[in-house]
């Protein structure tokens, strides 16, 4: 199941700003390794969602998975052959917006080996420029 | 017991983000001292000699006896805070605290487990949740790290606080009961449903079952074995 807000304030969100770097959540806090993000980005919903399947079956259920990031963004689109005007669009779909030095997942309990080949993984499954990080090397 | 180190500094009289940026590039780190009964003071460091020091050590809580250019006294430092850049690397910016000798201070301590792998053969994933310990000593007998062994530690049991063995005259106010390392046990692996699921449908055509309905088996045993292929079929439907 993608990832979503259970109940928001309102239903549409502006588009907001993606300036400047991440000042908070840009470390290793739960595990022991992580993937940082390099640029800023929307990360929908069945991103993250691929991520952590391709994490979860590379660890083989060992170790465990963080996520440090949750889709809050609704996203709006018009529907197909439409005119415009009429108003703005229904929610589509659900992001996360992504400052560069975002970290995305943590992984722990598993050698570094295969934290790194699961952070790879997960990478490939993202639109960002992404870096394998430690928490003893940070 | 934390070595105290030698470390020189100089003070700053540049401030503010360009002249800050400007002393980085010429690999010097921009730092500040503060204390009780110590005067706030703008200072700059070496950045190699301060980044071997931090490499040296295993935690950030590092003892010094700071040498600021032009005072003729040495003063006993607490590293207070190091920013680092978690983007380019490197080192921001030092915060020294000033404390006097007799003055209890408080730091964060790494905690460092001991015997993983013995705990790790009994079946279990070790989780460690606990880090670092806030302790409340003498400077003088602030710890460099403490350790936790977690040999004898069974499955589905955890260490606390109360487990950690602190040095003399080292105080903590974190409660007892906080756990900073627990055995798990390994989640079940979902393969042998989904066998089960299959033999399931190999019995259904030895059962003279409809042609139709050992069309239908693989198809419902593939979609018990990839809930996420199954999701991904979901998504464009939802799109439509």
């Amino acid at each position: 199941m993608a990832m979503m807000p259970s109940r928001t304030k309102f239903r549409k969100a502006h588009r907001g700003s993606r300036k400047g770097i991440a000042t908070t959540g840009n470390r290793v806090s739960f595990g022991e390794f992580g993937l940082q993000a390099l640029d800023r980005a929307w990360i929908k919903n069945n991103q993250i969602e691929a991520c952590r399947v391709a994490i979860t079956r590379q660890l083989k259920r060992k170790g465990a998975v963080f996520i440090r990031i949750f889709p809050h963004k609704p996203v709006t689109a018009r529907p197909p052959e439409t005119r415009m005007g009429k108003g703005k669009g229904p929610p589509e779909f659900w992001v996360a917006v992504i400052y560069p030095g975002t970290m995305l997942f943590e992984v722990a309990g598993v050698t570094e080996d295969l934290a790194r080949e699961a952070c790879r993984l997960a990478a490939h499954k993202l639109g960002v420029r992404t870096r394998f990080v430690s928490r003893h090397a940070q | 017991m934390a070595k105290i180190l030698d470390l020189s500094a100089q003070t700053r009289s540049a401030s503010g983000s360009v002249a800050v940026r400007r002393l980085r590039k010429a690999g010097r780190i921009p730092a500040v001292v503060y204390g009780k009964k110590h005067e706030n003071k703008n200072l700059e460091l070496d950045g190699k000699t301060f980044s071997k020091l931090l490499q040296a050590s295993s935690s950030d809580n590092i003892l010094v006896n700071l040498k600021i250019e032009g005072e003729a006294a040495e003063s006993l430092a607490l590293v207070q805070e190091v920013q680092h850049d978690y983007l380019r690397g490197g080192i921001l910016h030092v915060d020294f605290h000033a404390v006097a000798a007799d003055e209890e201070i408080h730091a964060g301590v790494p905690v460092i487990l001991k015997g993983v792998e013995i705990a790790e053969k009994k079946g279990g994933m070790l989780e460690h949740i606990l880090h670092t310990l806030e302790v409340h000593c003498l400077p003088k007998d602030l710890p460099e790290k403490l350790m936790l062994d977690v040999s004898s530690l069974e499955l589905n049991h955890s260490k606390h606080v109360s487990d950690l063995t602190l040095p003399e005259g080292v105080k903590t106010k974190m409660d007892s009961h906080v756990v900073v390392a627990v055995l798990k046990e390994p989640k079940v692996e979902e393969a042998p449903v989904v066998a089960v699921v299959a033999e399931g449908a190999a019995a259904a055509p030895a059962a003279g079952a409809a042609p139709a309905g050992a069309a239908a088996a693989p198809a419902a045993g593939a979609k018990a074995a990839a809930p996420a292929a199954g999701a991904k079929a979901a998504a464009p439907e939802k799109k439509k």
